[in-house]
């Protein structure tokens, strides 16, 4: 990493030869990640992405004739969706597994897109999961939980896809859609505040995959995504703020003011109860120190002192005169330990077998790896509500390094 | 025919690493117990966190260890006028009482006797069919609703307010202790008084100055953890937490794949504390699959560490609703065989901090004196308690057992002097 920073402050030229381009795809999947798909072909600055568009119904791909397509279980579900049923899309996927195999070969990440909720994309996610691991190619997921107004079916039913993506995916964005209420004005039409809710899920999917591409000087890359999202449930906002020098001289101060009010953000609130925040500013190779430290300054005033930034700054020949200001914030869901307790170091060994399988495996109950040892037959010590006969360490979930066997 | 009359005590305790037996002898004009006989076996996992779990197993091992210091005292446990066996676990917890006099003195001088009766009302405690009173010790006198003081005599007030701490245990799980030690054969039912052991273990480490200036007292055994809170010579929280040592060694155990003898050995023989004093980074073990494995240093050092201070959290965040740790001028006491490993004291400090000593018994006499390790401190100081028990009943009363009996449970009006001169003489 650090040889491939000095080799592109000296000469991008040459960089450029060494460092292939990475070749990510996004991967929009059932019917709002076909029309994000779409939204995505139509963008100018996307053009560089591979974008195709899956579904089961046949009505929803037909429609886009400039659209990389592939219509998923042809043979059972006879061109029709899948019903909003997690285990219809599930299977329809799981079908098709060496076509998806087949798909994703040769792309250094993908991002799969949709809403959960639904049948398509909440079941299908976790097989797309499962492949990438197992062709070890990273894979983001960057899904929406629906509306409130949804219903109560819809987010339990977005509550399950995410606990079958969270064990295999790299990083698992959830962005709630109420979040489009935030920004959007009372009296917007629907059709509009869809279309809106399409560019700016578009536009979320491009300022992540804008992430992943560029050489960073400031590492805030796959590796910090990993770090902060695999295996815990979270809810994220996104926004992104894009301005040139045409905004005038001081573009930085525009992008950051458009960041504050993209609706995929939900408004400067998100940075005051976030956990995480990650912060990169994305321009080209006229982007200068002071503008660098000027933005993510002004952006930090914003931030939850609390919380863990994660700062970035990347540098991409394509961007022209553009800068990109991406933030993005991450909000852990306390209510959710099953996923965590994994993280507990007995069970690492089984994590890391897990990985060269790359099938997604059902998480380990926990009831395995708690054990009272000495104590397992006398009376509990239960106090304010923890037993204290299990290892204080595992109550607490803190890693412990169990040592490395001798041959 | 004797010069001086000799009483003989008899302490038992039943702990999670060890049963030990101690005879003593007593003597009528001196304060001291002179150890003449003791015994000692490991419990083996008929006691676990300070419970009997395996019964026939206790009895015989008990008796074992009775034998032995019977053997060594010259068959004299016979002749014990006071059986104490040290109870512990068993939900013991202690709360605070409070009972009223009116005095009645013209003057408003307070007398022994308004004393004894705010002493008395103060013991009236209605507990649930399934608790049972251990022990109640003074906590402090309020005089008219707010001059707080140790000894009200002599001063003038309407009103007394005597606050006593009242320790309470499990009903039927204290019974299991005395029918243990009867089983065995070593006494009269009626011999035989529970002691918690949290209290005889104070009795034997703190010094008045101790008492005086406000202490909190630690006694990390290996199932149990009894804490105790003395601020100017009265008792002011006590309890316990059934977590001991034991839990340490069974953490390293459960999170390293070891086996718990091994994890025993390595906190017990110091082969921990010396490799890190020695800067070492590893330690090589042989885990479950009988393989050699490589463990860094810093893994056992934070699950002990996580451990320690996870106990001493939970007493301070208890001890913290009774009183202000900051009036605790001795600042901290630690003894049981946990204060054994180095670390667990500098926890103690960094957790509560204030200075912390090690406590072991220190005035241990007689010809049987290797009891100052810090592990032998309940045992000794149950010894001690019968002493101080026997004195105090003596004074007033004729029967030893009608004062005893009168101390655990609720006293009629004329034998209270004597029990606040228990209360005096303890000063706990």
């Amino acid at each position: 990493m650090e040889q491939n920073t000095e080799n592109c402050l000296t000469t991008p030229a040459v960089a450029a030869d060494v460092q292939p381009k990475p070749k990510i795809m996004v991967i929009g999947l059932g019917k709002a990640g076909v029309m994000f798909a779409e939204q995505l072909v139509s963008m100018e600055h996307a053009k560089w992405l591979d974008v195709v568009a899956i579904d089961t119904d046949i009505s929803t791909l037909s429609p886009y004739p400039g659209l990389q397509k592939f219509q998923a279980d042809q043979r059972w579900r006879n061109g029709n969706g899948c019903g909003g049923d997690l285990m219809n899309g599930t299977r329809s996927f799981a079908i098709e597994r060496e076509g998806i195999g087949k798909l994703i070969e040769g792309a250094s990440a993908i991002i799969v897109t949709g809403g959960l909720g639904r049948g398509t994309a909440t079941g299908g996610a976790a097989v797309f999961a499962s492949m990438a691991k197992k062709k070890n190619i990273p894979a983001l997921f960057v899904m929406t939980v629906p509306f409130t107004m949804e219903g109560h079916n819809r987010r339990q039913t977005a509550d399950k896809g995410i606990s079958e993506i969270l064990p295999s995916a790299d990083a698992l964005f959830c962005l709630p859609m109420d979040l489009l209420f935030s920004t959007l004005p009372a009296e917007t039409p629907v059709a509009e505040a869809y279309a809106a809710a399409n560019r700016e899920m578009a536009g979320v999917v491009l300022g992540v995959a804008e992430i992943l591409r560029n050489r960073s000087m400031l590492p805030a890359d796959l590796s910090d995504f990993r770090a902060v999202l695999n295996q815990r449930k979270s809810i994220c906002s996104i926004g992104i703020g894009t301005a040139s020098t045409a905004d005038g001289i001081n573009r930085c101060h525009v992008a950051l003011e458009k960041m504050l009010q993209a609706p995929m953000l939900g408004g400067v609130n998100s940075f005051k109860e976030a956990d995480v925040i990650f912060s990169i500013i994305t321009g080209g190779s006229d982007l200068s120190i002071s503008e660098m430290k000027k933005t993510l300054e002004a952006a930090a005033s914003f931030f939850n002192p609390k919380a863990r930034v994660i700062t970035g700054v990347a540098i991409s020949d394509d961007c022209g005169n553009d800068v990109q200001l991406s933030a993005i914030t991450v909000k852990y869901d306390k209510s959710e330990t099953l996923p965590s307790l994994e993280t507990v170091a007995v069970t690492e060994s089984k994590k890391r077998k897990s990985k060269v399988h790359g099938e997604k495996e059902q998480p380990p109950l926990p009831l395995q790896d708690i054990s009272k040892g000495i104590f397992v037959n006398a009376a509990p010590s239960i106090i304010n509500g923890q037993d204290l006969d299990i290892p204080t360490c595992q109550r607490k979930m803190i890693n412990i390094d169990i040592g490395i066997e001798q041959k | 025919m004797f010069a001086k009359r000799k009483t003989i005590v008899t302490a038992i305790e039943l702990g999670t690493s060890k049963i030990c037996v101690l005879i003593g002898e007593c003597q009528d004009d001196e304060d001291n117990v002179i150890v003449i006989g003791r015994g000692e076996v490991d419990s083996n996992g008929a006691v676990v966190k300070g419970e009997i779990i395996d019964m026939d197993k206790a009895v015989e091992l008990l008796s074992d260890a009775v034998d032995q210091a019977d053997e060594l005292s010259g068959k004299r446990l016979s002749e014990s006028k006071f059986i104490g066996v040290g109870v512990t676990s068993s939900g013991i917890t202690s709360f605070q009482n409070v009972g009223s006099a009116i005095v009645r003195s013209p003057d408003g001088i307070i007398s022994e006797d308004d004393i004894a009766e705010a002493g008395k009302n103060s013991k009236l405690v209605h507990l649930p069919y399934d608790r049972v009173k251990i022990e109640t010790f003074s906590s402090y006198f309020l005089l008219a609703g707010q001059r707080r003081v140790s000894d009200p005599i002599g001063q003038i007030s309407r009103k007394l307010d005597a606050y006593v701490n009242v320790i309470h245990g499990d009903f039927d799980r204290i019974s299991l202790f005395t029918k243990l030690v009867t089983d065995c054969g070593v006494g009269d039912e009626e011999l035989v008084f529970p002691v918690f052991t949290g209290i005889a273990a104070a009795q034997s480490i703190l010094t008045d100055e101790e008492k005086n200036n406000g202490v909190i007292f630690i006694d990390m055994g290996a199932g149990t953890s009894e804490y105790l809170v003395v601020h100017n010579g009265g008792v002011m929280s006590s309890g316990v937490i059934p977590v001991g040592f034991e839990h340490v060694a069974n953490d390293l155990s459960l999170i390293l794949n070891l086996h718990i003898d091994n994890c025993r050995k390595l906190i017990v023989d110091g082969t921990i504390t010396a490799l890190s004093a020695q800067g070492r980074g590893f330690i090589e073990q042989k885990n479950f699959n009988s393989r050699n494995v490589k463990i860094p240093l810093l893994s056992f050092e934070k699950i002990i560490e996580e451990r320690l201070r996870e106990i001493f959290e939970i007493i301070k965040s208890r001890v913290a609703k009774e009183i202000s740790l900051r009036d605790l001028a001795s600042g901290g006491v630690l003894t049981g065989g946990g204060a054994m490993f180095p670390r667990t004291a500098d926890i103690f400090r960094s957790v509560f901090e204030c200075p912390v000593r090690v406590g072991k018994p220190f005035d241990a006499s007689g010809a049987i004196t290797d009891l100052e390790s810090p592990r032998c401190s309940a045992v000794w100081g149950i010894l001690k308690y019968g002493n101080i028990y026997l004195k105090s009943g003596r004074i007033e009363s004729g029967g030893i057992i009608d004062a005893a009996s009168s101390l655990l449970d609720n006293a009629a009006g004329n034998i209270m002097h004597g029990i606040r001169n228990v209360w005096n003489s303890l000063k706990v």
